[in-house]
């Protein structure tokens, strides 16, 4: 989800107000008809360019307004570009040198926007306004107006009639929205989402503005609609033949004329044979989790190098070499010459992605495999010479190994706290230690009744604030892949299932005037489970008993000395039980003083089946600090639970204090296939080289080649190293100021905290920054998330990418993929490829 | 020859702008053409006149400045009809590193043909322009003469209506011209329309039915190739075996109706004389002249009356 959580955050600063509160459970305020709320949620849900729901949906939302408004953004551009261009405007008359007017005065009243700022003039009012506001205002009016008439002019002269409709629908769109900011305000649905409290008043300017940030989206929409009208016109046409045929000479160009598959080949060949020459894992254990890690990074290096160079180069080489003439008169799509390169370098990817993908493994097999084996061999031959410590040492080692070349499903519970008094709460004791892990870990303390405890099954929100109703998570527990068919537990399983519902339908027979007939059925129902229920119980015994007979046989055989005979019996019983349910445990430890270093910190895990009340008391064991604790439960302890289970942790040693979050404590499934989920990682990459092509496609429609891969090189840089900074830049998080600002603290060594002296360079710095950032930040709606799609670091570290996050992945890679792709074409469609 | 309009363009303009959108080149001016089915129909025109310009703005390859050009009565920007379009290209802009056959079958695929009819054509065309012998090298190896065959191939991958070619002759040796002027022909008889650009003139005289002389964008001349040629003021006679005095007899006979300058030369009188003429007219009073055709078009209209 990380990716698509990503969006409404940046989105989150197109707007100065505060990020927006959902309106929920706040109706009463309102003075409208209760039957208007939905509408109006609808309203602000669609018109809000901050306002999200935390879903699927929401992204899809957050994903529409962005791509709406460089929609709008893109068709202002596009037509003042025609505007000059075609020279309807630009020509000298008043409302030219109007624009040119605003373009002075922007620097002018940004300039004395930071002069105020940073105290060099006095703060001038006119009329209760900042004077600077009123120059901002005149800017502002004068960009509309020459924007207006310019774009107005240019479409009456060279506009088709679709173009006049979009004109009149984006304005149209802005009085909507304006409106719709007005009424909003007058209702008090704005004071409330504003979160002003009951004196604050909002004013109708306040409300008109707001308004004027809703038309925004609003007149992106209209805009978009004209661009999907069109788009989908073009999908209308698009013919797989011909995706095909153009995807084929994608694929010959890139084998024949760049020789680019056999290039990255050799290159992948030539790491691969020195490999294990520079990477020397820090610890032993680590090495399966170094040469998986850097065998996906070498994949997809070589993938999305191949494609940055590739992709850009395509068209603008066509276009140059003219051999675009024959392609484009023929019955070819502009599209198709887009989506069959793309579909040509994919092949391509897929192709190499599989060589590489099935190299790896071989090679991770032949390496660190053989490591195990050799490791574990080595274990048993210290035990056998009684070299104990030794000998654990490097059975943990082979453990530790052989946990990461798997696929682990963890399921993860929701975590709650118990304090010292035993009151449950949301987060532990905050001990004040550094909090760089992923996420912020809260402790209990040692020897009290304070407790950690993970629920899993559908449990409420230990999040939801106070007075509001919970928030239901749905963490069950997959019970049908912990019990297996056929085993003593499963059977018991059944067994609660059946009596749980037997109970319900005798509960239901004592509601007061039910119909007649429905206590039949209620009594059909009855002894028909009764006497299913009888059956399974019979049967349930009868394994029971087996597995006991099976053991008593073995014990037999065991003091009978036939020790063969003895473990085979042995093994027949816990066929016919589950497994223990595997947990896996990492928690901290935060040291009093009191506590005596390096002895051991002790916990004590126990687990009970909420719905069915049976415990399971575990032992208590060392915390192991840096290293995975593990645990097995009883399988029976799930048996009736229906996916719910809680586990709780306890610190046993005094005065210290344990430190966890969420996801410190899992249960795991059975692993999967390792190769597979290797290949699921590198699919993440495949991802990433899918946007790459897009891009740089796009990129080749309308640039030189040298401009287009210098474009893309700066897409897959910024999205993959920068992107992190890209969106604290754009919230204007950063700190130590703009670019310039910056580039002068660089020069000075100051330091990024202390506000600066300022000199006519500061000021200077500070007023190109504040003309630069909001351009700047522009760019974040337009670089990819590269990293949100890379998912080997969890291949790496042994757990098994679900489908699920595939799916999300593949919908954020086709979120940006799609967009590109799709201007790509439009770009094409509107340039002369023989000029 | 029909009277179903093929190509129509009216007043079709093109100015090819600098990136600050400043006019460079004015390449074709108030073009007014049209096309009809069947026939075979000439561009001329010397280097720089704007042949290659007009048939790049029939293909929507550009945009015109001003006026509009439609094909099979469908704005030039429609994709759908070029699926009964051939184009050949001034110069064979060809994938270097495909071969002859993947060439063929790479366009084939772009147009609504099953793969059993497209590799039916493939090999046709292959043998038609005289390529069997070397369908797998790349065209790299090419020379440019095969490259041209290739490129008219691909011109006719799709059986077209319409085949617009561009210089098809050039770069090709002279058996090479005669076969394409005859293939040209062919495509002829089996009802197709075709227009080409060159000012290789004899070969342009052979075969057209109708061609438009370009000077600097402008339109010079429009009409029959035969109209055009034929010289209304002077009578030729032709005649074998004459004896002296039987020359001297005809002279008298001329000289008393009036007849002047008579020659007894061999007739001349060629397109490239036509072309010739025009050019060092146009150099000399440049601006709009007016075509054989609206003469034509006059007198229709004077006959109306
Ligand atoms: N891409 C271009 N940019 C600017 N000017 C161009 C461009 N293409 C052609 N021209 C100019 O347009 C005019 C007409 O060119 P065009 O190629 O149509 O001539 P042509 O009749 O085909 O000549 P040729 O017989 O040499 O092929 C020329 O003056 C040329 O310089
Ligand atoms: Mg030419």
């Amino acid at each position: 989800m990380s990716g698509f959580l990503t969006l409404p955050l940046l989105w989150a600063q197109a707007g100065a107000a505060a990020p927006a509160r959902p309106p929920a459970g706040a109706a009463p305020v309102l003075n409208i008809p209760p039957q208007w709320i939905p509408a109006l949620k609808w309203l602000y849900l669609s018109g809000d360019p901050t306002f999200t729901t935390n879903d699927l949906f929401g992204g899809f939302l957050t994903w529409l307004k962005a791509v709406s408004l460089l929609c709008l953004i893109a068709w202002i551009v596009s037509w003042l570009v025609i505007g000059v261009k075609e020279r309807v405007v630009g020509q000298g008359r008043w409302y030219d040198y109007i624009g040119v007017l605003a373009l002075l005065l922007t620097p002018v009243s940004v300039l004395l926007r930071v002069l105020e700022s940073v105290h060099r003039i006095p703060v001038y009012t006119v009329m209760g306004t900042h004077l600077t506001a009123y120059t901002a205002l005149a800017c502002v009016l004068a960009y509309l107006i020459w924007i207006e008439i310019a774009i107005g002019r240019t479409i009456k002269k060279l506009g088709r009639p679709l173009d006049v409709a979009v004109l009149i629908g984006v304005h149209l769109a802005l009085v909507f929205g304006m409106a719709a900011g007005v009424i909003l305000q007058r209702i008090g649905f704005l004071a409330l989402i504003m979160g002003a409290g009951p004196n604050v008043q909002i004013s109708t300017l306040q409300g008109l503005i707001y308004g004027v940030r809703m038309s925004g989206t609003f007149m992106g929409y209209i805009v978009f609609a004209r661009i999907a009208i069109r788009c989908l016109n073009e999908l209308w046409g698009v013919r797989g033949r011909r995706l095909y045929s153009i995807g084929v000479l994608s694929w010959h160009e890139a084998n024949r004329r760049m020789w680019a598959p056999w290039v990255v080949l050799t290159v992948f060949l030539l790491v691969l044979a020195f490999t294990h020459w520079f990477l020397q894992p820090p610890r032993a254990a680590e090495m399966g989790r170094l040469y998986v890690g850097t065998l996906s990074l070498l994949c997809s290096i070589l993938l999305t190098v191949m494609i940055t160079v590739l992709a850009p180069l395509s068209l603008p080489t066509d276009i140059q070499q003219q051999t675009i003439y024959t392609v484009v008169s023929k019955p070819t799509r502009r599209l198709e010459l887009i989506w069959g390169r793309m579909l040509g370098y994919m092949a391509l990817v897929t192709v190499l992605m599989l060589v590489f993908g099935g190299i790896s493994l071989a090679y991770l097999w032949k390496t660190v495999y053989t490591t195990i084996e050799t490791t574990e061999a080595q274990a048993l031959k210290a035990k056998k010479e009684n070299r104990l410590t030794e000998a654990k040492l490097l059975t943990e080692q082979a453990q530790q190994l052989r946990t990461r070349m798997q696929a682990r499903y963890p399921v993860m519970g929701s975590l709650a706290f118990l304090d010292s008094r035993g009151t449950p709460h949301a987060m532990g004791i905050d001990v004040g230690q550094d909090q760089s892990m992923r996420q912020p870990r809260s402790h209990i303390e040692g020897a009290t009744p304070s407790a950690a405890i993970w629920s899993f099954g559908v449990v409420p929100d230990p999040f939801t604030r106070p007075g509001q109703p919970p928030i239901p998570l749905d963490r069950r527990i997959p019970v049908s892949s912990f019990l297996q068919e056929g085993t003593i537990e499963s059977a018991l399983d059944r067994v609660y299932a059946l009596q749980m519902q037997i109970d319900a339908d005798k509960q239901a027979k004592t509601q007061a005037n039910l119909p007649a007939s429905r206590v039949s059925q209620l009594d059909a129902a009855i002894t028909r489970n009764q006497a299913e229920l009888d059956r399974l119980r019979a049967e349930y015994d009868s394994l029971r008993k087996r597995a006991d007979d099976f053991l008593a046989q073995s014990a037999k055989a065991q003091q009978a000395g036939h020790l063969d005979e003895a473990r085979q019996l042995k093994l027949e019983a816990t066929k016919l039980s589950s497994p223990d349910l595997l947990v896996e445990m990492s928690f901290n430890v935060y040291r009093t003083t009191k506590g005596k270093v390096g002895e051991p910190v002790y916990a004590e895990i126990t687990a009970v089946n909420p719905r069915t009340g049976r415990e399971y008391l575990g032992d208590v064991f060392a915390v192991k600090e840096y290293y995975t604790n593990r645990a097995k439960l009883p399988a029976w302890l799930l048996a009736g639970s229906n996916g719910a289970l809680r586990i709780e942790i306890r610190c046993m040693t005094p005065t210290q204090y344990l430190g966890m979050a969420e996801s410190d404590l899992y249960l795991l499934l059975p692993p999967g296939n390792f190769g597979f989920n290797y290949m699921k990682g590198l699919f993440g990459i495949w991802l990433q080289a899918m946007v790459l092509t897009a891009i740089g496609v796009c990129a080749g429609t309308f640039l030189s080649w040298p401009v287009a891969l210098l474009t893309t090189i700066f897409f897959f840089v910024a999205g993959e190293l920068a992107f992190a900074f890209l969106v604290d830049f754009s919230r204007q998080a950063i700190m130590g100021g703009g670019p310039f600002e910056s580039l002068i603290r660089l020069v000075t060594h100051d330091n990024q905290m202390s506000d600066l002296t300022p000199t006519a360079g500061v000021v200077l710095a500070k007023t190109l920054d504040s003309l630069v950032m909001p351009l700047m930040s522009m760019i974040v709606y337009l670089v990819p998330n590269f990293q949100a799609l890379d998912v080997t670091n969890m291949v790496a570290d042994g757990f098994a990418v679900s489908w699920r996050l595939m799916g999300v992945n593949t919908l954020l890679a086709l979120a940006y993929a799609v967009p590109f792709s799709l201007a790509g074409y439009l770009i094409l469609k509107n340039r002369e490829v023989a000029a | 020859m029909s009277h179903e309009v093929i190509i129509e363009t009216r007043n079709l303009t093109k100015v090819y702008r600098d990136f600050w959108g400043r006019p460079k080149v004015q390449a074709l001016k108030a073009l007014d053409l049209r096309i009809h089915r069947g026939e075979i129909f000439g561009l001329l025109g010397p280097n720089g006149s704007g042949k290659t310009t007009t048939i790049k703005l029939l293909l929507g390859l550009l945009f015109p400045t001003d006026g509009e050009a439609l094909i099979f009565n469908e704005p030039t920007t429609n994709v759908a009809k070029n699926e009964r379009i051939g184009y050949l290209p001034e110069e064979s802009y060809l994938y270097k590193f495909l071969n002859a056959e993947e060439t063929l079958h790479f366009y084939g695929r772009l147009f609504k043909i099953s793969a059993a009819e497209r590799t039916k054509r493939v090999a046709h065309l292959i043998d038609l322009v005289g390529l069997s012998g070397a369908k797998h090298r790349q065209l790299r190896e090419y020379s440019k003469g095969m490259q041209r065959r290739i490129g008219l191939a691909q011109a006719l991958i799709n059986n077209p209506e319409l085949i617009l070619l561009d210089e098809p002759t050039s770069g090709l040796d002279p058996i090479g011209t005669s076969e394409i002027k005859s293939l040209i022909l062919e495509q002829r008889e089996q009802g197709k329309t075709i227009v080409l650009s060159g000012h290789l003139l004899a070969d342009m005289q052979d075969i057209c039915d109708r061609i438009a002389i370009l000077h600097r964008g402008e339109l010079k001349e429009l009409g029959k190739v035969s109209d055009l040629l034929t010289v209304q003021d002077v009578t030729q006679i032709k005649a074998r075996n004459l004896t002296p005095n039987a020359i001297a007899e005809i002279q008298d006979v001329i000289r008393r109706h009036g007849g002047e300058n008579m020659s007894v030369d061999h007739p001349t009188t060629t397109l490239e004389e036509l072309f010739l003429r025009i050019v060092q007219e146009s150099e000399l009073h440049p601006g709009r002249r007016k075509v054989a055709e609206d003469a034509a078009r006059d007198q229709a209209v004077l006959a109306k009356r």
